[in-house]
Order: structure tokens, then sequence, then C-alpha cells
């Protein structure tokens, strides 16, 4: 799915680097950068996506609390939203998952895996 | 004292006495512990400051070694491609066509083999996110500290609360139990076999 439009989210400067280079590795080479929940809203309003990649931790508004925005819109509700996140306490997996994640993967992540769970993701929605 | 028990006055007499030195004692132990209780809070902010200091110069060499891990993959896409090119060039018509093919194999196939290095390298400089929120927990605690100690000194009346220098706050979001796992493909397979179950569950 090479034009297949991708919004990264991490407050991490790094991690949205490390995230934009491993997914033109892979051959998604249109990919947008967020860095919050709240960013990443404002962008989606003026912008259409395909796919969102969302970190948990971030300041002004976290991925949860994103992913529970984007699922109680109408107009984004079936936005396909893989989690990659530091968070592997089993209770926040499922919590994410309850909140309508359509993957999870927990960082640090390799480049393969990134790949295999987006391919994944579109392949069940 | 006329007409009260005289051995009871003399008993609240020394009660009031001890009482008094003990105020004292504690009066003292106050002063002697404000000027440490002081010093630990005002040690706090450069504390913070320093391990502030220890994720920019970190996040800062990370941008470099990821700078340089960006030409790498250019160039050797580039060269990929380039052998591509003089693949096909050779492949319409050339007398030593089979043996330069051959070297062009192993430029491209070492080419291919350093993409996937600097793939793995890129892999490992995750590792600036995940020690910044260990040290944004680290912070956000002695921060906790700081704000405990001036609160003490304030309540004791060892320092009044406008000689007490309240400092901003950064915003922090972290991970309290961020970590960098060497074993991370066996974690994500067990996250893989938990949301397996979650959704066979429902």
């Amino acid at each position: 799915m090479p034009n297949l439009k991708i919004l990264a989210i991490d407050d991490s400067p790094t991690m949205r680097r490390i995230i934009v280079n491993t997914l033109k590795r892979a051959g998604f080479e249109n990919v947008s950068e967020a860095s919050d929940g709240k960013d990443a809203l404002a962008k989606l309003k003026t912008d259409k996506f395909d796919f969102i990649i969302t970190d948990w931790n971030m300041p002004e508004m976290d991925g949860l609390t994103f992913v529970n925005s984007v699922r109680s819109d109408p107009e984004l509700q079936s936005l396909p939203i893989l989690m990659v996140t530091t968070r592997s306490v089993k209770e926040d997996i499922m919590q994410a998952i309850k909140a309508g994640v359509n993957n999870y993967i927990v960082k640090p992540f390799t480049p393969e895996t990134i790949a295999e769970k987006i391919n994944q993701v579109l392949a069940s929605v | 004292m006329p007409g009260k028990n005289p051995e009871m006055v003399d008993k609240i007499r020394r009660e009031l006495n001890d009482l008094t030195s003990s105020i004292s004692k504690m009066m003292e132990l106050f002063r002697q512990i404000k000027q440490p209780i002081q010093e630990s809070s005002e040690k706090v902010p450069s504390t913070t400051m320093q391990l502030e200091k220890v994720t920019q110069q970190t996040e800062k060499a990370t941008h470099k070694v990821l700078d340089i891990v960006e030409l790498l993959t250019n160039r050797n896409s580039e060269i990929i491609e380039i052998c591509h090119k003089i693949d096909s060039v050779l492949e319409s018509g050339s007398g030593k066509a089979a043996e330069v093919g051959k070297l062009l194999e192993n430029i491209m196939d070492n080419a291919n083999a350093n993409l996937s290095d600097t793939m793995v390298i890129m892999e490992a400089l995750q590792f600036q996110d995940i020690t910044s929120q260990q040290i944004d927990h680290a912070v956000s605690q002695l921060e906790d500290v700081e704000s405990k100690l001036k609160t003490l000194l304030i309540s004791t009346g060892m320092a009044k609360a406008n000689e007490v220098v309240q400092n901003d706050k950064k915003n922090r979001a972290f991970d309290p139990n961020a970590k960098y796992d060497a074993d991370h493909q066996n974690q994500q397979r067990e996250v893989d076999d938990l949301i397996s179950s979650i959704v066979k569950t429902d």
C-alpha cells in the first residue's frame, strides 16, 4: 500500500523520525507527523488520513484520550489505529484495546514488526 | 499560693520547666534542621536541570546519528538503483556481461546488507525515547520531594511562604515503567498473545 496516508503521533522527535524512516523503508512514503493527540486532532480536521500510529504518553492530550476522541467522532471512528508505546503492562494493553485501537506495539520495536502490524490491521478492517 | 497543695504546685512547676526545656530543645532542633532542609530543597532544581541536560544532549546526539543513518540509507538506495541500471545495460549485450553482472550482484548484496544494518541502528536509537521517559520519571519524583520539603519549611514556621521560591514545573508525560528490553521481540510476542486472547474472548 504505497499510497497509504499515515499520521504518526509521538511527542518524541526522535521516535517520530525513527517511525517515518522505518515506514519509508517498508514502502510507506506518505507519512505526516503530530506531536500529541491535540495536534493530531487538529491535523485530522484539515487533512484526510488512511491510518494512524499513536504513542500513549504525551503532554496536552495522551494517546488513549485521542483514541477515545477519534472513536466517538462519526467522521473519524472507522480510522485504523495502531498504538506504539513503552507501556507493556497487561491492564494497559487491555485498556487500549477496549478504547478501540486495532493493534498494539511495545517499544522498542523492529522495522519488521511495524510493517507487519500495519498490514495485519489493513487486512482486518 | 495560699490554700493550695505545695506538693502539687511544685509538681506543676517542674512539669512546666520540663515543657519549656523540651520546647527549647525542639526549637534548637528546628534551627538545626532548617538549613539542611532548605539546602536540600534548593539542590533539587539544579539536579532536575542537570537531568534535563542529559535528555537534551542524548537527544541531540541521537539526531546526529540519525542524520548519518539517513545519509547512509539514501546513498545505499542510490547505489542499488545504479546497479540495477548497469545490470539492464549489460543485459542488452556486452562481451564480459556475465563477469560484470556477478560483480554487480555482489555490490547490490552489500548495499542491501548496509541498508538492513542502518535499520538495526534506527531500531537501537529508540533507547533515547525510553531513557528520556525514565529521566522524566526521576525528575518528577525529585520535584515531588522538593515540593514536600518546601511545604515542611513553611508549615513548621522555619520559612515564610514568600521566602520559598516556587519553580515552574514542566508538563511531563512519561511511562513510569518504561524500559529498554533487549529481548523486545519476545515481549512483543507476549503482547500479541494477550491481544489474541482478548479478541477471542470478545
